[in-house]
């Protein structure tokens, strides 16, 4: 069934619902514009950080200023000017990080509450800790004291610098080297904040750890960091939010996020990205380049990757896994959801070495508008890994007669006895599926979102429950009125 | 010399030679000429050839060109023993044709169809990106020329054999008007320890409701360098039937362009290729779905030996026009050492919304249950081995049905022999 008009204008209209794209009227600082030497021993000055940190980040900068940016990714954009974006911005008076909650200026608290992330511990539901990061800083960390009963480490990355500066010197960069790609090395010489996460050996972490990003002054790019560290035996699990105000102007997201596993260690990392996608032109919106890899470095640890993708007009996202250890197991389960003009090029690197190592890829991509979604992965198995394992599938869904949908494979298998298997199918949704569920007194619109979510259940079922609802109500806003 | 200074050096070669040439056919070499040395040989940071090392290439086009050789008789192949029309080439040259040709066929050298009528240089593509393509329309001199008229349906197969053992360009024009009906084959070959170069470029053309089946058996030496670029058009209800064996070569390379540009045309490109030793075989193809409701299928199955190389890049893309088009894909790869290797990457590009498309692509090795089915049956390991993995390539030989059913079935059990002949000589090395 080709998507019928109505369903399209639907489609369209939709465009109409990101419901985050208010500003909040809140007095900045700002770095000067553009992008120098100087600029980065400001942020690192900014952030009174000792001298090797800056040192890491002048190396990441001067090698960065040798690199190109890659253009093998099915996104199209106009040639970025890094001179032109503030590379930090903060709101005014954090010079001293607040010490609690009463600190911090209510305007942003009220702008937390506004995305439905009240930040006051009282009123947090289910205890999820959370880590509010406003532009270039970590605005408030909840839960502190209960964590660290348990012997978790939750802050943000400033404060590990200056807390914790032998972890970090440890473990920043040894799953993303400084020198990984592009926008990682960019990140690398000029990331503000982020959060950092330890869980010391046998631990299961007692809470959801959660952080929320939010981009709000205008012409700014948000250069978070995130580094987990999943002691032996420990486990978390971790959810990641964004969104962004609407402005005509694009702006740059370009995070860096590393994740280790020692033995035993599993870590489950789920993202609902909902930056800012542009309007119904494909006007602004945000460009999310980001990578984040997973380190499975210790036997029988896991990684699991969950991102329900919806936002920003440039998706370029690859989260990893390298399968370090034996027996070791990576999973990366995506919802990639394209309208009007955006476009996503997205999926996920499995580097197997350890033996009996396994990964597993679920992909779904829902394509409307004048979309295109890339699905691009790598399945690379070494020598070494006897028996690993792999099972991919990716499953594309068009709607609208605009759009594109793109599966882009790499498999490379160096030891036989492993299996890798891949599956991809493109197709729309069905007719007859909606016929018979409109025969049983459902309207259109309820139909297609039983199907669609039909359709994304295998990934929606692996996120967290309070995500898994706002997921689910993402959806739904995304495609709403593709339901005709 | 570096291997590029040595192409250009051939290439400034034949500008003098084909000087005497008709002007459409020139002006059509000058483009390839500009085209090639826009591009250069490509590198593994050319997307398209990340997988493929040149470096065996680059390396021979450094030495001079091996001395052209007389083999003595044509080995036998999957096809010696069918009944046919033959034309021969050495190193691209038309030695011997079959005169009894029926009305309405013309097989003949292409240099000669070209003199006779200069303005087929239209039908033969030069506006690939591809190096090879450019290459091979730069310096091509011979190759065959078939067209078989409207309406006719020959009742042999049409068999080219290509003896090689030095340095050549070789250049096919295949034109089916509306249709015909042609079976043809094609068989490569040469002497095991020479490291000739060998870059062939088939345009095939089918016009409405044309149908062509198309086999081909690259058993080139196992030093050969082999490039083989198809670049082929299917008009409305247009029907193409690819199989090739490989087995020869050190390097290989099968490119396959299908243009699907008419309403409910078929094209089915399938492929098996064995391999051993350090050969490495690339499979390349473009599935290019343009019009709609045409279907397409392809399915390759490599089994790797020693420390062989299996890579596939198979890039199906719909365009807008071509909704309820259907096509599948599958590559299956079974590794027998190891040290073999198999990379892939199987890529779907839609633009319409009302397709049916699905890849799958595997690799791994027999199935210990299976192999412990037979072992226990009483059946040799090698034996047992060899049975489970003809059965794998099986499905693929199987799908071979063009011509009469007689014919088919002659075909697919000439390669289930020829695929056996190998199995039993590489499985006795690996248990040496």
């Amino acid at each position: 069934m080709s998507a019928r008009p109505e369903t399209i204008t639907a489609v369209e209209a939709a465009g109409e619902t990101y419901k985050h794209g208010f500003v909040t009227e809140i007095d900045s600082e700002f770095a000067p514009k553009g992008l120098s030497e100087d600029i980065v021993r400001f942020i690192s000055a900014k952030k009174g950080e000792p001298e090797w940190m800056l040192d890491w980040r002048l190396r990441a900068y001067r090698r960065w200023l040798t690199m190109q940016e890659p253009a093998w990714a099915k996104v199209d954009f106009p040639q970025i000017d890094y001179q032109d974006s503030y590379y930090y911005a903060a709101p005014k008076g954090f010079g001293t990080r607040p010490k609690s909650l009463e600190e911090v200026d209510p305007e942003l608290l009220r702008t937390y509450e506004k995305l439905g992330i009240p930040l006051s511990e009282r009123m947090l539901l289910a205890g999820v800790a959370v880590d509010a990061v406003f532009d270039s800083v970590s605005v408030v960390t909840t839960f502190k004291e209960k964590l660290h009963e348990a012997g978790v480490i939750f802050c943000s990355i400033s404060e590990a610098v200056q807390d914790h500066p032998d972890m970090v010197k440890k473990y920043l960069g040894s799953v993303v080297p400084y020198a990984d790609n592009f926008h990682a090395t960019l990140n690398s010489a000029v990331f503000s904040d982020g959060t950092f996460v330890y869980i010391p050996p046998g631990v299961r972490c007692p809470m959801e750890l959660s952080t929320y990003f939010r981009i709000n002054a205008a012409n700014t790019g948000q250069f978070e960091r995130t580094l987990i560290i999943a002691d032996k035996g420990s486990y978390v699990s971790y959810l990641e939010g964004c969104t962004a105000p609407m402005r005509d102007e694009n702006q740059l997201h370009a995070a860096v996020v590393e994740l280790v596993a020692l033995d035993d260690a599993e870590i489950k990392y789920s993202t609902v990205q909902n930056w800012y996608p542009g309007d119904k032109e494909g006007r602004g919106g945000i460009y999310n380049f980001v990578t984040k890899r997973g380190l499975c470095r210790g036997r029988n640890s896991k990684i699991s990757w969950t991102q329900v993708e919806t936002g920003s007009a440039i998706t370029w996202k690859y989260p990893s896994c390298i399968l370090q250890g034996d027996n070791s197991v990576g999973e990366f389960y995506s919802i990639a959801i394209t309208n009007n003009h955006q476009q996503a090029d997205t999926g996920t690197k499995m580097i197997h070495i350890g033996r009996n190592t396994t990964s597993r890829i679920v992909a779904k991509g829902i394509s409307a508008g004048a979309s295109q979604s890339t699905y691009r992965g790598l399945v690379s198995i070494h020598p070494r890994a006897e028996g690993a394992r792999n099972h991919t599938q990716c499953d594309s869904l068009l709607i609208g007669d605009k759009c594109g949908a793109h599966t882009v494979p790499y498999i490379e298998v160096r030891n036989p006895s492993a299996q890798v298997e891949h599956e991809a199918t493109t197709s729309k949704l069905s007719e007859e599926q909606m016929f018979y569920c409109r025969q049983r007194g459902l309207d259109a619109e309820s139909a297609v979102a039983l199907l669609v979510n039909g359709f994304c259940r295998e990934v929606l079922q692996h996120l967290p429950m309070e995500f898994a609802v706002e997921a689910q109500k993402l959806v739904g806003v995304s495609l709403e009125g593709s339901v005709g | 010399m570096t291997a590029s200074q040595a192409l250009n050096s051939r290439i400034s070669g034949m500008e003098a030679i084909t000087d005497s040439a008709p002007p459409p056919v020139r002006a059509w070499r000058r483009d390839a000429r500009g085209r090639y040395a826009g591009t250069g040989l490509p590198t593994r940071r050319d997307e398209a050839w990340r997988w493929t090392d040149l470096s065996p290439l680059y390396e021979h086009l450094t030495r001079p060109a091996p001395v052209a050789q007389t083999l003595k008789n044509a080995p036998d192949g999957p096809f010696s023993a069918i009944d046919c029309w033959r034309l021969s080439f050495v190193n691209g040259e038309l030695q011997e044709a079959s005169a009894d040709l029926p009305a309405g066929v013309r097989a003949m050298s292409l240099r000669t169809a070209l003199l006779q009528d200069p303005a087929l240089a239209a039908q033969m593509g030069s506006n690939g990106a591809s190096a090879f393509l450019s290459l091979n329309s730069a310096l091509a001199e011979d190759g065959a020329f078939i067209h078989v008229a409207a309406g006719t349906k020959l009742t042999k197969p049409v068999h080219l054999v290509f003896s090689n053992s030095s340095d050549a360009q070789i250049r096919n024009l295949v034109v089916l008007e509306p249709r015909a009906d042609l079976m043809l084959l094609e068989s490569h070959f040469g002497p095991a320890e020479t490291d000739y170069f060998v870059n062939q470029v088939s345009d095939v053309q089918l016009a409405e409701g044309a149908r062509l089946a198309h086999y081909r058996d690259q058993a080139e030496g196992l030093a050969a360098l082999h490039f083989h670029y198809l670049n082929a058009r299917l008009e409305g209800d247009a029907h193409y039937d690819g199989f090739t064996l490989t087995r020869g070569a050190h390097l290989s390379r099968n490119e396959s362009h299908m243009a699907i540009t008419g309403r409910h045309a078929q094209c089915r490109l399938n492929g098996v290729n064995i391999l051993g030793g350090d050969q490495v075989c690339d499979t390349t193809s473009v599935m290019a779905h343009q019009a709609p409701a045409s279907t397409s299928t392809q399915m390759f199955r490599n089994v790797l030996a020693g420390k062989s190389q299996g890579i596939f890049q198979g890039l199906i893309r719909v365009a807008k026009p071509a909704q309820r088009t259907d096509a599948r894909q599958q590559i299956k790869a079974l590794l027998l050492s190891t040290q073999a290797v198999q990379k892939s990457k199987p890529e779907l590009e839609i633009l319409a919304d009302d397709v049916k498309c699905a890849h799958g692509a595997s690799a791994g090795q027999l199935d210990a249950g299976a192999l412990f089915y037979l072992r226990a049956r009483g059946i040799g390991e090698a034996q047992a081995r060899a049975l489970l993995i003809g059965a794998f390539l099986e499905e693929c030989v199987a799908q071979i049905e063009g011509g009469s059913a007689q014919e088919a079935e002659h075909i697919q059990q000439a390669m289930q022999a020829v695929i056996g002949a190998w199995l039993a000589r590489q499985l006795a090395v690996e248990n040496v």
